[in-house]
């Protein structure tokens, strides 16, 4: 089943390949529907009610908080810590951990699939890619990496089953990574893409090196000791990638390959 | 002499990011590569005054610097005594911590009649992080050409699309095509 959902402001496509019964496809799709409408709800930068902006504006205090915003900014502090402050939910001079939420909510919503009995998933959450599982019998997920200064073309090409694969860039219009330090976009690196365990983490990871600027290429390959791959375009047009990052080989066989016994 | 700190660091900020760029990139060749460098430059994040010397502003300019040394922000400085005969009060001044990928950094300068007599770097915390960093042999990304290629694929990953240009994206022809 093939869904696309309007929600945080972008497009999510929910795409499920396990053989369930229809109206069990229909309620996880729903069900992941809802998850992420409530993580929008609550982690929303844009709406006046959201727990973000209420703690933001001192309307709520931490402690009032749920559970998921308080592990949420938990988690955002780790990653300030472990990424030398380059990804920082404050840089903007605001609150905003959509940098951390986007990734997590879809990370948490591919899980629940999984436990809900559905191993074969895609969902694509406006660019943040998490795959479980076989598209089909046979096959792997390929995960296109945009090129950066063509919208239709890609850079990379990734395989795999089990994958999350996040990127920042700066080529989407009004699309800043601000440099916590220098308070300035961060200009050297156009494009970063990370892959790994965890697609919050990954995603955290992209917008630091993007933020970092060339320092970053340095920071990138030296997180592939614990498991997160990356690739990276400079403004100048070179192209990086760390030498475990899961590249395509070959192009995919036009029909589906049967399924080994 | 706040002032003056921040001029000698102005100046100072080639030789600055080339340490940085020494200690980050490649510690055993900036042990090796800087004349009379003391062995324990590469093992301790120290430089020598030597390795200093040689590594005076302009050499720095041409290398790249993977290092963060913001000049701008070295605030901190102590110095005591001597006249300046270009500016330089006699003495010696540490810059604040700057932060690079690899820790804190922190560079200090000692003057004397007014010239630059040595420079030290050390990274101000963590050094049991910095050593095992400086020691290993720094991984790289690999240098590939930038391709720009079209294949089958299920899904797109690319910096967030809002939802207006989402129409126009590759994502959603993918999507049409396999609705």
């Amino acid at each position: 089943m093939h869904h696309i959902e309007h929600v945080m402001g972008t497009a999510v496509v929910i795409d499920i390949a396990d053989p369930l019964p229809r109206g069990t496809l229909t309620d996880l799709v729903e069900q992941t529907c809802a998850w992420l409408h409530e993580v929008d709800q609550r982690f929303s930068t844009y709406r006046d009610d959201s727990e973000i902006t209420r703690l933001d504006t001192g309307e709520l205090t931490e402690e009032e908080c749920s559970p998921d915003t308080r592990a949420v900014l938990e988690a955002c502090a780790a990653l300030r810590r472990r990424t030398d402050g380059y990804f920082d939910e404050r840089a903007t001079g605001r609150l905003d951990p959509s940098g951390y939420v986007k990734g997590w909510s879809v990370e948490v919503a591919s899980r629940r699939l999984a436990r809900a009995g559905a191993l074969n998933h895609c969902i694509n959450a406006g660019g943040d890619v998490r795959s479980r599982g076989r598209p089909a019998p046979g096959r792997v997920w390929r995960i296109g990496i945009r090129h950066p200064w063509e919208a239709d073309r890609l850079a990379w090409v990734l395989a795999g089953t089990d994958l999350a694969v996040a990127t920042s860039g700066t080529y989407e219009r009004g699309h800043h990574v601000i440099d916590p330090y220098s308070g300035e976009p961060a200009r050297d690196l156009c494009s970063v893409t990370v892959t790994g365990p965890d697609l919050a983490i990954a995603d955290a990871y992209a917008t630091a090196a993007l933020a970092m600027g060339r320092d970053g290429l340095l920071w990138l390959a030296r997180l592939a000791s614990s498991g997160y791959e990356s690739a990276a375009v400079t403004r100048d047009g070179h192209a990086y990638r760390s030498e475990g990052l899961p590249v395509a080989t070959g192009e995919e066989p036009a029909e589906p390959a049967a399924a080994r016994p | 002499m706040r002032r003056t700190t921040a001029a000698v660091f102005g100046t100072l900020s080639g030789t600055a990011l080339l340490l940085a760029a020494k200690f980050g990139a490649d510690a055993a060749a900036a042990g090796k590569g800087a004349a009379g460098a003391d062995p324990a430059a590469a093992a301790g994040g120290q430089l020598a005054p030597g390795a200093a010397a040689s590594a005076a502003p302009g050499t720095g300019r041409s290398s790249p610097a993977p290092g963060r040394t913001g000049a701008g922000r070295s605030r901190t400085g102590t110095g005591a005594g001597g006249a300046a005969a270009n500016g330089l009060k006699n003495g010696v001044f540490r810059g604040s911590a700057s932060v690079n990928p690899y820790g804190p950094i922190q560079v200090t300068i000692k003057v004397a009649n007014g010239r630059i007599t040595a420079v030290t770097a050390t990274h101000a915390t963590s050094p049991a992080r910095t050593l095992q960093v400086n020691r290993r042999a720094i991984p790289l990304l690999r240098q590939e050409a930038l391709q720009a290629q079209s294949a089958r694929i299920d899904a797109v990953s690319g910096a967030t699309y809002t939802s207006r240009s989402f129409a126009a994206s590759l994502q959603s022809a993918l999507a049409a095509a396999r609705a």
